[in-house]
C-alpha cells in the first residue's frame, strides 16, 4: 500500500489491485490532474509538497471513480480525531 | 463567545490584582463540607453554570454549617440548573457588604469599541438597573488604541454618585479589569456584584467572562476546548467536530447537539448547508413532529472531505432514526463535493437508517447522479432530490421512510 499525503488525510493506493484494473479511471477523474498512470498504477503528476499543501482538494472524485468504475484500489483515508474509524 | 466559569474568571481577576473572596472548588458533597469547615461558616455554595439568573434559579445558596453546605451540595451536583448540569461548586466565604456595584467591559459592535459600564445597582442585571433607574448606569466608550484611562473610570463612577476617596479607590481595580479584558481579548467581562466591604475593600463577588471566539487560539492557557457560544460544556461529538473545523479552513463546519437523550421520540440527524435554508429545513421536520438531534451546517464551498467528516459525526449520534440533508436551493458551492462526501460517509457506516438529501444549485444534476449511483446497494433507503422539490415534501418523505418497516435507528 502506497500513501500520498493530502491536506488532511492520505490517498492510499493498493498497487496490486490497481495493476489489475483495466479502465484506471482515477487519473482522468482528478480535476487538478494530480494523478497520472505510470507502470500500471496511479502516481503523482505534481509535486508531493503541492499536493499536501492543498492542490489536492480532497474532492473524492478519484475515490468514487475507482469505486464505481475501477478495481477499488484507491481510497482516501480521512481520519477524524476521537472517532472510531 | 467562549465562556469561562466563575472560578476560572476569578483566578484571572486574582492574577490581575483584583481582590476576590476566599473560595474552594469542589466536586462532591463531602468536599463541600470540608471546604466550608476550612473557610469558616457561614459560606456561599455556588453552582458553576453558564446560565443567567443563577441565584434566582437556586444555584447560589448560603450555608451556616459544613453539614448544611454538604446537604446543599448534594442537591445541586449532577442535577440540572435550568438546562445546565452542574458538575462543580464554588464554596466561598461570606463577607460583610456595605455597597454593591455592577462593573463591566463589553464590546459594543455598533461603536466598534469596548465600553465600560458601571451601575450603582449591583446585584441586579445592568439592563434591569437601567430600566428602573437610568441615572444609575454609566457607559463610557474605550478608545481602541489608547485603552481604558483612569479619568474614564473616575467619570463613570462619578456619574453613578460615587465621590471622594471612594471614587479614587475604584481606579486601580477597574484599570486592572481593563488590562485583563484587553489581554485575553474578551467580548465581555462583568463583575456583578463588585462589593465594598465594611473594611472598605473592593471585592469581586461574582464574575462572567467570555472570550472572542476568534481569539481563543491565542490563549491556550485558558483551556477552552470549543470556541463557541454554547449554553453548556461541549459534548464529546462537539469537541470532535470542532477539531475538524479548527484544522480545515475550506468552507465552514458547525455542529451542535440539540438532544443527547434520544431514548424516546423520532430523532433525525440533521445536516444543513447555509443558515437560512437549514432553518427552513429544520422547521419542515418539526412540522412533522420529528425531533432534530443536532444542528450542523457545512457551507462556504467546503471540501468533500469536510462534508464527509460532518456526516460521519452526525451519524455517530446514538438513537437517530433518519439522516436529513437540506441546503439552499440556489447554492453556488459545488454540490458534487457534498454528494461525494455523503456517499463516502454513507458507504463507510453501511447506512442502515433512511436518508433524504436535498441538494440545489451549482452542479445539481451531477451531484444527484453521484448520490444515486454511489449509494446503490446500501441497506437503507436513500432518496435524493434537487431544488425543484420543496423541503416540506422532503420532510414528509423522511417521516414516511422512518415509519416504514425497513426504517431503523442507529444504536
Amino acid at each position: 500500500m502506497r500513501a500520498i499525503a493530502t491536506m488532511t488525510g492520505e490517498i492510499l493506493i493498493d498497487e496490486e489491485r490497481c495493476a489489475a484494473c483495466a479502465p484506471r479511471p482515477c487519473a482522468d477523474a482528478c480535476p487538478e490532474d494530480i494523478l497520472k498512470i505510470a507502470g500500471g498504477t496511479p502516481v503523482l503528476a505534481r509535486s508531493a509538497e503541492s499536493v499536501r499543501r492543498g492542490l489536492c482538494r480532497e474532492c473524492l472524485a478519484c475515490e468514487l471513480a475507482c469505486l464505481l468504475e475501477g478495481a477499488g484500489g484507491l481510497q482516501l483515508e480521512l481520519p477524524i480525531e476521537g472517532l472510531a474509524p | 463567545m467562549a465562556r469561562l466559569f466563575e472560578y476560572e474568571g476569578k483566578a484571572l481577576l486574582k492574577q490581575h490584582g483584583i481582590r476576590v473572596p476566599r473560595s474552594v472548588l469542589v466536586r462532591s458533597p463531602r468536599e463541600a463540607a470540608e471546604a466550608a469547615a476550612d473557610l469558616g461558616t457561614p459560606v456561599m455554595v455556588k453552582a458553576q453554570a453558564w446560565i443567567s439568573g443563577r441565584g434566582k434559579a437556586g444555584g447560589i445558596r448560603g450555608a451556616d454549617s459544613p453539614a448544611e453546605a454538604e446537604k446543599i451540595a448534594a442537591s445541586l451536583l449532577d442535577a440540572p440548573l435550568k438546562e445546565f448540569y452542574v458538575r462543580e461548586l464554588l464554596i466561598e466565604e461570606c463577607l460583610d457588604i456595605q455597597r454593591e456595584f455592577y462593573v463591566g467591559i463589553a464590546v459594543d459592535d455598533s461603536l466598534r469599541a469596548a465600553v465600560l459600564i458601571v451601575s450603582s445597582g449591583g446585584g441586579m442585571s445592568v439592563e434591569e438597573a437601567a430600566h428602573h433607574n437610568p441615572a444609575s448606569v454609566a457607559r463610557v466608550p474605550i478608545h481602541v488604541g489608547l485603552g481604558l484611562q483612569p479619568y474614564q473610570v473616575r467619570a463613570a463612577f462619578r456619574q453613578v454618585g460615587v465621590t471622594g476617596s471612594e471614587l479614587l479607590a475604584w481606579v486601580g481595580p477597574v484599570m486592572a479589569l481593563g488590562r485583563l479584558a484587553r489581554e485575553y481579548e474578551c467580548r465581555t467581562v462583568e463583575i456583578n456584584p463588585w462589593a465594598v466591604t465594611s473594611g472598605g475593600d473592593c471585592m469581586a463577588l461574582d464574575c462572567r467572562i467570555s472570550v472572542d471566539d476568534y481569539a481563543v487560539y491565542r490563549h491556550p492557557e485558558l483551556g477552552i476546548e470549543v470556541a463557541r457560544d454554547l449554553p453548556r460544556p461541549p459534548t464529546f461529538l462537539e469537541k470532535v467536530a470542532y477539531r475538524v473545523e479548527e484544522r480545515d479552513y475550506r468552507g465552514t463546519f458547525y455542529f451542535m447537539q440539540l438532544e443527547t437523550d434520544t431514548r424516546d421520540g423520532r430523532f433525525i440527524g440533521f445536516h444543513g448547508s447555509g443558515g437560512g435554508g437549514a432553518m427552513m429545513a429544520m422547521d419542515a421536520l418539526l412540522r412533522r413532529n420529528l425531533t432534530v438531534a443536532d444542528f450542523c451546517d457545512t457551507s462556504g464551498n467546503p471540501a468533500a472531505s469536510k462534508v464527509y467528516r460532518a456526516a460521519r459525526i452526525i451519524l455517530s449520534q446514538p438513537g437517530i432514526s433518519g439522516y436529513f440533508y437540506s441546503g439552499s436551493g440556489v447554492a453556488s458551492q459545488e454540490q458534487t463535493h457534498t454528494a461525494r462526501g455523503l456517499v463516502k460517509a454513507f458507504r463507510e457506516v453501511g447506512l442502515a437508517i433512511p436518508a433524504v438529501v436535498r441538494l440545489g444549485g451549482n452542479m445539481e444534476e451531477e451531484a444527484l447522479a453521484i448520490l444515486r449511483r454511489g449509494t446503490a446497494g446500501l441497506p437503507a433507503p436513500i432518496e435524493a432530490y434537487g431544488s425543484e422539490v420543496d423541503v416540506d415534501f422532503c420532510a414528509e418523505r423522511m417521516e414516511r421512510l422512518i415509519e416504514e418497516p425497513a426504517g431503523g435507528s442507529l444504536r
